[in-house]
């Protein structure tokens, strides 16, 4: 029987097809301008983040210097920089942005299954944005309580923006959720039941995988996020004790009896730390397609690599408490977690040895993205060996709380991301704009960028076995800590300030090539995957013409002995190859 | 082909096999029913681990039980179980053809979930009334929180059931199978969702009633 797409029926696609500029550009329903829409509020908003870094940087190099700096300031742009740059920029950007424009791309759908619901995640997305950033302008001004917003001091007077500025937070917080809910339900629906004839599960593009299995874990973990944001406005508003102890208040008893804010961790990380995955996961399955595109060679083990994304996404809901380990645990606790925590080293590692055997003997093509890939490569692993350091309870009492953390998840969850991110604007923005980048550009942003960050991070790392304590607004006099500590503060604040600025050449490369860059070949990476076979570029709406795409193969087919070029498109039938019918035995 | 087999393909070995897809509206039932069942596995964690956070919050010194929960309590368990098999008997009546039997059914679904929903405002009242206010122990405070996340659920279902009773009691056409089918599917969706939600409050029901 001819099979028939849902969105192929006629009726249906009156229906869908924008016909005024408000309704392409602005109420959108096409997962594709939801995307950009998405990314360009995230990057955005993860630029007033990267402000608000440079800003602490200025006071940790040059303490006493800058007025408007004092230590209420400095703690709301901790807590700001540190919720934007996870929730609002990195959640949002791999999973809002790039889920939505490569799901149904990579799975030959015409759109994601629920689009009117889609467009109303983008909304309800930019909404929580909007009551994030309100917060920095009402009275008291946005939280100081770190981005963990422990109780009880993130609702207790005293700490900056104890009042308006937590409600908004967690309000803000509830509603992220709400749009991501409606966003994630779409992603994972799509997937499983919107791929296009052939496109069997195992032959779905990793970066297709990782969006996948990060959305049910965001899905599954988000939940513990809203419970705790809900019970903590309880706390604050109506003066319920969830979280909040029997507490003296400037010698005053509170109203507070018996609450645990130890409960408030356990929600709070069974969120906290899956959402470490919900930004890995996407990254590491873009990053495996962009260096097996980018090495012309198939990815090694593509079979463990979607295994190991499912092993480490199911990991990642029993590992939350090596967060915790400070916070006087049950030792027997502590090990449990800590074992849990080096299990997931396992088929980390498998990952990483397979981009790496992905790129041994391949045709390696030092492409911006690809040099990005690799820069990904060093910061993870980086980022991932300090992760064992910290998985060990002996190892992490004396490291918890000083700089070693600090530069240990920034290398990890901050660069290694923003890593992906980069390689992945560079790689689909032909696709997405029709024009290629500046090459020349991209590779100084790159080398700018990586070489940057690693004086940033690197140095910290030190800093923290010195024992400098992170979240200190300044030193005063610390015995312990050597007067070098503070020279090594100033470099790295000169390399933060760099690596903020060299972002510019980035945002002008981007903006000056979507409009004056050369026109791009529809796949000028020689990629097999669907995105790059749609008959227009930029793809227009219901992306595939007249026909959706049949699969017939993997995405992986690079430099296969016989065939003509060296690569084939995953549409390719066999017999377009072979002619005469001769497909090494591939074909059946 | 069952899950394993399909996660344990060996893609760079099955160039050119291609298999051949449902029906149409198939795809498009299984799409509703699985976006379904993934906002109940969203629903899910959330009531799990505000469970958990009763479970953690209990264990601390300060807990005391409910010394009275509402009396209405048990009427309201009544209606919504009612409410449940009215659903159970609109699919039911949906699946054999049955128009009358299906609006029957739906209406009834909806009203008696709509009754429970009152009730559960009585239970607060009733609550309130004996000074059993939210602050006063954490039980309390628990106490309204589940009951007030469950009840939003129901009225978020409601929603769906206002929307969906519109086009069953508009019925279908003796011959527009297109039409019966999504009806049929739309009621199959509520009656799931309405099941869920019931067990859902008989869970929270016990935990309140042991703790």
């Amino acid at each position: 029987m001819a099979y028939v797409a849902i969105a192929d029926r006629d009726h249906e696609q009156h229906l869908h097809d924008p016909q005024t500029f408000i309704t392409k550009y602005i109420w959108s329903q096409d997962h594709k301008v939801i995307a950009i829409q998405y990314s360009l509020t995230a990057i955005f908003v993860g630029l007033v983040a990267l402000v608000l870094s440079g800003m602490m940087r200025l006071q940790l190099a040059f303490p006493d210097v800058f007025s408007f700096i004092a230590p209420i300031e400095y703690y709301q742009f901790i807590t700001m920089h540190g919720m934007i740059m996870v929730i609002y920029l990195l959640t949002a950007l791999l999973l809002g942005g790039f889920g939505n424009y490569l799901i149904p791309l990579m799975c030959g759908s015409r759109d994601m299954v629920f689009p009117f619901m889609n467009m109303l995640s983008y909304w309800v997305y930019l909404l929580s944005v909007i009551i994030l950033l309100a917060s920095f302008f009402v009275p008291g001004g946005p939280t100081g309580a770190g981005w963990t917003l422990y109780p009880p001091q993130a609702i207790t007077d005293g700490t900056p923006g104890a009042g308006w500025g937590i409600m908004l937070m967690l309000a803000s917080l509830a509603v992220f959720i709400v749009a991501f809910t409606m966003g994630g339900l779409n992603y994972v629906t799509t997937v499983l039941q919107a791929r296009c004839r052939g496109m069997t599960l195992m032959r779905m593009p990793l970066s297709v995988w990782g969006i996948f299995v990060a959305t049910v874990l965001g899905l599954l973990a988000f939940p513990a996020l809203f419970v705790s944001a809900v019970m903590m406005v309880f706390d604050s508003l109506l003066g319920t004790s969830f979280f909040m102890p029997a507490i003296l208040d400037r010698g005053e008893q509170t109203a507070f009896d018996g609450g645990s804010p130890i409960l408030f961790q356990h929600l709070f990380w069974f969120f906290g730390h899956p959402e470490v995955y919900i930004v890995a996961l996407p990254a590491f399955g873009i990053v495996s397609d962009l260096i097996s595109t980018h090495a012309r060679k198939n990815i090694f083990g593509y079979r463990q690599m979607v295994w190991a994304i499912v092993v480490i996404g199911g990991l990642s809901f029993i590992v939350w408490a090596h967060h915790m380990y400070v916070s006087g645990m049950n030792p027997y606790f502590g090990f449990f977690f800590a074992t849990t925590t080096l299990i997931i080293a396992v088929p980390t590692a498998i990952k990483v040895y397979n981009w790496v055997l992905t790129l041994w003997r391949g045709d390696i093509h030092l492409t911006v993205p690809m040099l990005f890939s690799i820069g990904f490569l060093f910061t993870f692993i980086h980022g991932g060996l300090t992760g064992l350091f910290l998985g060990n309870v002996v190892v992490d009492l004396p490291l918890s709380d000083t700089y070693f953390v600090v530069g240990h998840f920034h290398m990890v969850m901050g660069i290694s991301p923003i890593m992906v991110v980069f390689a992945a604007i560079y790689h689909w923005f032909p696709k997405m704009t029709g024009r290629m980048f500046n090459q020349t550009l991209g590779k100084i942003h790159f080398w700018l960028t990586f070489l940057g960050a690693y004086s940033i991070y690197l140095p910290m790392h030190y800093l923290g076995i010195l024992g400098v304590p992170r979240r200190y607004y300044s030193m005063g006099t610390t015995d312990f800590v050597p007067e070098s500590a503070q020279a090594m503060n100033i470099g790295i604040t000169y390399s933060a300030i760099l690596v903020g600025v060299v972002q510019l050449v980035f945002l002008v490369n981007i903006a000056w090539s979507i409009f004056r860059g050369e026109k791009a070949d529809p796949n000028p990476w020689k990629a097999n995957s669907l995105e790059w076979q749609t008959p227009d570029t930029p793809p227009k709406h219901g992306n595939w013409g007249p026909d959706l795409p049949v699969v017939y193969r993997w995405a992986y087919d690079y430099n296969v002995p016989g065939a003509p070029e060296d690569f084939i498109p995953q549409n390719t039938p066999p017999d377009a190859l072979h002619p005469a019918g001769r497909d090494h035995g591939k074909a059946h | 082909m069952s899950l394993l087999r399909k996660l344990t393909e060996k893609p760079w070995t099955t160039t050119g096999q291609l298999e051949e897809l449902p029906d149409p509206y198939v795809i498009a039932a299984n799409t509703k029913r699985t976006a379904l069942f993934v906002f109940l596995g969203v629903v899910s964690s959330l009531f799990f681990l505000f469970v958990m956070a009763q479970h953690q919050r209990e264990a601390l010194p300060d807990w005391q039980p409910i010394t009275a929960l509402p009396s209405i309590l048990g009427l309201n368990t009544l209606l919504l179980i009612g409410a449940s098999l009215a659903m159970q008997y609109a699919k039911a009546a949906a699946d054999g053809g049955n128009l009358a039997g299906l609006k029957r059914g739906f209406v009834a679904a909806g009203l008696l979930t709509a009754a429970f929903l009152v009730g559960q405002v009585i239970g607060w009242q009733q609550m309130t009334a004996t000074g059993q206010v939210i602050q006063v122990n954490p039980a309390n405070a628990f106490f309204f929180l589940l009951t007030g996340a469950h009840g939003l659920h129901l009225v978020g279902g409601l929603y769906v059931w206002a929307r969906n009773s519109v086009r069953v009691l508009r019925g279908f056409g003796q011959d527009d199978a297109d039409q019966a089918r999504e009806l049929r599917l739309s009621v199959e969706l509520c009656t799931t969702y309405w099941h869920y939600l019931l067990l859902i409050w008989l869970v929270l029901l016990g935990l309140l009633l042991v703790t």
